[in-house]
C-alpha cells in the first residue's frame, strides 16, 4: 500500500500507463488503491478508541474538506462525557476510562453519515466510500455473546488487486490486512459487526 | 389531546346595532420545555460478567405561554370600515395561561397524549482490547450489596429548553429519590453516562402564510401574530447510544402574520382557526357566503411529533412507575438468568 502523500489527502494509483492523468474509478479488477491522509492518537485511556476513531474522523474532515474542527481525543471525551477529560486520565481506574458508543461520539461531532449499521460493507462499497474520501468506522465484537466487549477503528484505504484494506487503529495502530481476515479475524478474535458511515 | 386548561371563551358579538365597545384581545406566544425521564434498572450475570441494563425513557413536553411577548387584535380593526352595518360575530377562547387556543371554533385538533416508556438496551459500546473478557465486573458486587441480591433501579431526569440547546447534548442527572444509589454506583464506567442529544430544527413548512405586504389601516384583514414551530429530533441516550427517538414541535421565536378578514358588507365572510399547544396551526379555514370552506389542516404536521401529557396522564404515570420499576427489575433478571426467568 502507498503511504499517505504529503501533497494531498490520498495517494491514487491507477493501474496501466495512464499513472499521471485523473484518477481512474476503481473497479475490482483494475488493481487501483487509495489511502486517505487519516491519523489516528493513541490515547492513554486504554478503553478510548471511540474517542480516538471520532477525533481522527473529526480531523480528517477539518483538514481534508475543511469541514468542522480538528479534535483531540479528549477533546471528544469531554463533549460526550460531560465532564473535564483533558489531559487525558492516566489511571486505568479512573471512571472516565470508560467504553461509549461510537455513534453517540460521530454525532457529537458531526460527523454520523448513518449507522450503526448491522454487518459490514463489502468490497466495492468500501472502494466507494474511499474514493468519496469518507473513513468507514468498525466496530469490532471480541465476544459475540457480549456486543459490549468491543472495540472500534476505521477503514482508511484499499488496494483492489490485494483485495485488502488499510486500517487505523487507535490500538494497534495503522495496518494493511486482508479484506476477510480484517472481516471475520481481527486480531486473531475480533469480528467487525457493526458499521458506521462518516460524513 | 383534551387539554388541561379549563379554557375560557369570549365571545365578541360585532352587531350593527349594539354599542360596542373598542375590546382588544390580548394573547401570549407559546414557549416550551421538554421533560425526559428515564427509569433504569441495572443488574448482572449470575457469573458477574457482564451488566444488564434497561432503559423507559419518557419524554414530554410541556407548553406555556411566555409572558414576555403578549400580541393584541382590537375587535373593531376586524369590524372593518363598514362596522355599523356588519352583522357579525368572533369568539376567541385562550388557554387558561393566556395562550391563543382557536377562533370562531370550539375545539382544537389536537390528539391523544402519547407517552413513550418502552424498554429499550443501549447498541454497542466499544472501548479497547479483549482484555476485559471474562472478568469479574466490580459493579456487580456493588449491586448485589445495594440491592440486596435484587435488580437495582435508578431514576434520572432533565428539564431542556429544546429551542436553545439545537444541535446540542445534554447530560440528565439522577433524580433527587436515586442520588444516594446514583453516588454508590454511578461513578463506576459500566453504569452508562445518560444524556440526551438534540437535533437541528427545520421549520415546519406546513400551515398558513401570508405575505406582509398590504398591510395596514387600509388593507381588507388584520394581521394575527402567530409564531413559527418546528419540529425538533430528540435522542435519549446511554453512553451515546439512541434508547428513545421522537420529533418534538418546539415553537420559536420567529413569528409571522396571518390574515384575519374584515368583515364583509354583504354576505357572510367567516374566518376559523385552531391552534395546537405549541401555537402551529392545527386547523384554519376562510370561507365566504358562496363558496366552498377553505380549510387547511395542519395538523399533519405535527402527526408525527410527541404530544404534551396532562396532569392527569402524568399522575398516573407516577403511579405506574412503581410497576415499570417491577417490571423492568424482571426484564433485567430474566435477561440476567435465563434459567431463572418463568
Amino acid at each position: 500500500m502507498p503511504s499517505p502523500s504529503i501533497f494531498g489527502p490520498y495517494v491514487d494509483v491507477p493501474a496501466g500507463p495512464d499513472a499521471a492523468n485523473a484518477p481512474v474509478p476503481a473497479t475490482a479488477a483494475d488493481g487501483a488503491s487509495k489511502r486517505l491522509a487519516f491519523s489516528m492518537a493513541h490515547p492513554k485511556p486504554t478503553e478510548w478508541c471511540w474517542a480516538a476513531t471520532a477525533a481522527a474522523v473529526a480531523s480528517f474532515y477539518a483538514s481534508v474538506q475543511g469541514t468542522g474542527q480538528a479534535l483531540t481525543p479528549c477533546q471528544v471525551a469531554t463533549q460526550c462525557l460531560f465532564t473535564a477529560c483533558c489531559p487525558e486520565p492516566t489511571d486505568p481506574a479512573d471512571s472516565r476510562n470508560r467504553e461509549y458508543a461510537l455513534e453517540g461520539a460521530l454525532s457529537t461531532t458531526g460527523h454520523l453519515a448513518q449507522g450503526p449499521v448491522p454487518g459490514t460493507l463489502d468490497f466495492q462499497s468500501i472502494v466507494t466510500e474511499i474514493d468519496g474520501d469518507r473513513p468507514v468506522c468498525c466496530h469490532i465484537a471480541w465476544d459475540s455473546a457480549n456486543p459490549d466487549n468491543g472495540h472500534f477503528n476505521a477503514i482508511v484505504g484499499y488496494d483492489t488487486a490485494n483485495q485488502d484494506v488499510d486500517i487505523s487503529d487507535c490500538l494497534y495502530g495503522d495496518q494493511t490486512l486482508l479484506y476477510t481476515a480484517f472481516k471475520n479475524a481481527y486480531q486473531g478474535n475480533g469480528t467487525w459487526d457493526l458499521t458506521y458511515l462518516t460524513k | 389531546m383534551k387539554t388541561l386548561a379549563a379554557s375560557f371563551l369570549i365571545t365578541g358579538f360585532l352587531g350593527a346595532c349594539a354599542s360596542l365597545p373598542d375590546v382588544e384581545y390580548s394573547y401570549y406566544l407559546s414557549k416550551s420545555q421538554t421533560n425526559v425521564t428515564v427509569t433504569q434498572t441495572l443488574d448482572c450475570t449470575t457469573d458477574k460478567t457482564a451488566l444488564i441494563v434497561t432503559n423507559s425513557p419518557v419524554v414530554t413536553p410541556v407548553y406555556s405561554a411566555d409572558v414576555t411577548k403578549a400580541q393584541h387584535v382590537k375587535i373593531r380593526d376586524v369590524e372593518g370600515t363598514f362596522s355599523p352595518w356588519v352583522d357579525s360575530d368572533m369568539s376567541f377562547s385562550f388557554y387558561d395561561d393566556g395562550r391563543l387556543k382557536s377562533i370562531n371554533q370550539s375545539t382544537t385538533g389536537e390528539g391523544e397524549t402519547i407517552i413513550k416508556s418502552a424498554v429499550s438496551l443501549a447498541s454497542a459500546l466499544g472501548g479497547g482490547t479483549p482484555a476485559g473478557k471474562g472478568r469479574t465486573l466490580a459493579i456487580c458486587d456493588k449491586i448485589a450489596n445495594w440491592g440486596k441480591g435484587k435488580p437495582v433501579s435508578l431514576i434520572y431526569s432533565g428539564t431542556i429548553d429544546l429551542a436553545n440547546q439545537l444541535g446540542k447534548s445534554v447530560l440528565l442527572n439522577p433524580a433527587d429519590t436515586s442520588r444516594k444509589v446514583f453516588a454508590a454506583l454511578g461513578n463506576d464506567p459500566n453504569v452508562p453516562v445518560m444524556g440526551v442529544r438534540v437535533g437541528t430544527a427545520p421549520p415546519i413548512a406546513s400551515g398558513a402564510r401570508f405575505p406582509a405586504a398590504g398591510a395596514g389601516a387600509g388593507a381588507d384583514y388584520v394581521p394575527l401574530t402567530l409564531q413559527s414551530t418546528a419540529s425538533v429530533t430528540v435522542d435519549v441516550t446511554a453512553s451515546g447510544s439512541s434508547i428513545w427517538t421522537g420529533a418534538i414541535t418546539v415553537p420559536l421565536s420567529q413569528t409571522y402574520d396571518l390574515p384575519i378578514p374584515k368583515a364583509a358588507l354583504f354576505g357572510k365572510q367567516s374566518f376559523a382557526l385552531a391552534l395546537s399547544e405549541a401555537g402551529a396551526i392545527t386547523t384554519v379555514e376562510y370561507a365566504k357566503n358562496s363558496g366552498a370552506a377553505g380549510a387547511l389542516n395542519a395538523a399533519g404536521a405535527i402527526a408525527t411529533a410527541e404530544t404534551p401529557e396532562t396532569t392527569a396522564t402524568k399522575a398516573a404515570d407516577v403511579k405506574a412507575q412503581a410497576d415499570l420499576i417491577a417490571q423492568q427489575q424482571r426484564l433485567a433478571r430474566c435477561q440476567a438468568n435465563p434459567a431463572q426467568c418463568s
